[in-house]
């Protein structure tokens, strides 16, 4: 089952791995990005680089819509991790379902202006939010496990 | 002597060094840095590479890392990934016996070496402590 689904553009990285994983309980991270999951060097060094005890997986958003309707998905706490809000369109308009969105790390980066706490959105995002707000999912802001959430809809209209 | 670089989460490696050296007295090639969670994992890198060079002596260079997991690894890792030269070592999990340690003996050993004695020393550091005492063995392991 997906206990996190969240949008983090570090992806993997100490608030994940520590923070939200014993938050969640979970026992799988799966990053869906098509471009780290084909980079070899890349999804090495992070597997590398997270503690062996921790499941992780790299999928192209392709094949995660394939693998997370496999029925076996259920036994395991799995966190899925996004680097941004677009990418979770594919995944939702699949089937696959994410009640709530946790956004928690959109650095600044031109064009983007600060909505929450180190937040940062562009207007595709804003297109993004609405799309999937649509599809009902809750746009959480909330960068870790005891911060207080905020709704993103409400702030950007 | 070997070089040593720390690389950490927020201010810890600076507080690491200073309270090192008040035990063992100011060194030279060593150097600290700092990670906030505004920065990027290439900002790290191009610290990174700029306190190797500094501290680089030709005899290695060892690098401790805090966390697993953590950008501070993740950093080190990609450093060091595809660098034709073995000369660097990364280890996690740094706490002050190891960096105690490791400034104790880089001039006496290899970086193989000092990697081994590092991780063998800094893992019998950590104990529950009331173990120590002959009164209070319960619980202990």
């Amino acid at each position: 089952m997906i206990v996190l689904a969240r949008v983090d553009d570090r992806l993997i990285h100490g608030q994940v791995v520590v923070g939200w994983l014993n938050a969640v309980k979970a026992n799988h991270i799966i990053v869906i990005n098509d471009t780290v999951a084909r980079d070899k060097i890349q999804t090495s060094i992070m597997k590398m680089a997270v503690p062996p005890s921790i499941k992780t997986s790299f999928l192209t958003i392709e094949t995660a819509i394939e693998k997370l309707n496999l029925k076996n998905m259920e036994k395991n706490r799995i966190i899925l991790l996004f680097s941004n809000p677009h990418d979770v369109i594919p995944i939702v308009n699949s089937g696959i379902v994410i009640k709530s969105l946790n956004i928690g790390g959109m650095r600044f980066s031109e064009g983007r202006k600060e909505v929450l706490k180190s937040i940062f959105i562009s207007n595709q995002d804003i297109e993004d939010f609405k799309i999937l707000s649509s599809r009902g999912v809750h746009i959480e802001g909330k960068i870790l496990p005891n911060d207080q959430p905020v709704d993103i809809m409400s702030i950007i209209g | 002597m070997i070089g040593i670089v720390v690389v950490a989460h927020g201010d810890f490696a600076y507080s690491l060094l200073r309270t090192a050296e008040t035990i063992v007295g100011a060194q030279r090639a060593l150097a600290g840095i700092s990670f906030e969670s505004t920065e990027g994992l290439e900002d790290l890198k191009k610290k990174m590479e700029l306190a190797i060079k500094r501290v680089d002596l030709g005899k290695g260079i060892l690098v401790l890392t805090d966390m697993l997991g953590g950008t501070t690894s993740i950093a080190c890792l990609s450093f060091i990934h595809g660098k034709k030269d073995k000369c660097i070592k990364v280890i996690s999990g740094v706490n002050l016996p190891m960096i105690l340690e490791a400034i104790l003996h880089r001039n006496e050993y290899n970086l193989d070496k000092l990697s081994n004695l590092l991780i063998t020393k800094s893992k019998k550091s950590i104990l529950i402590a009331n173990c120590l005492s002959e009164n209070d063995k319960k619980g202990c392991i």
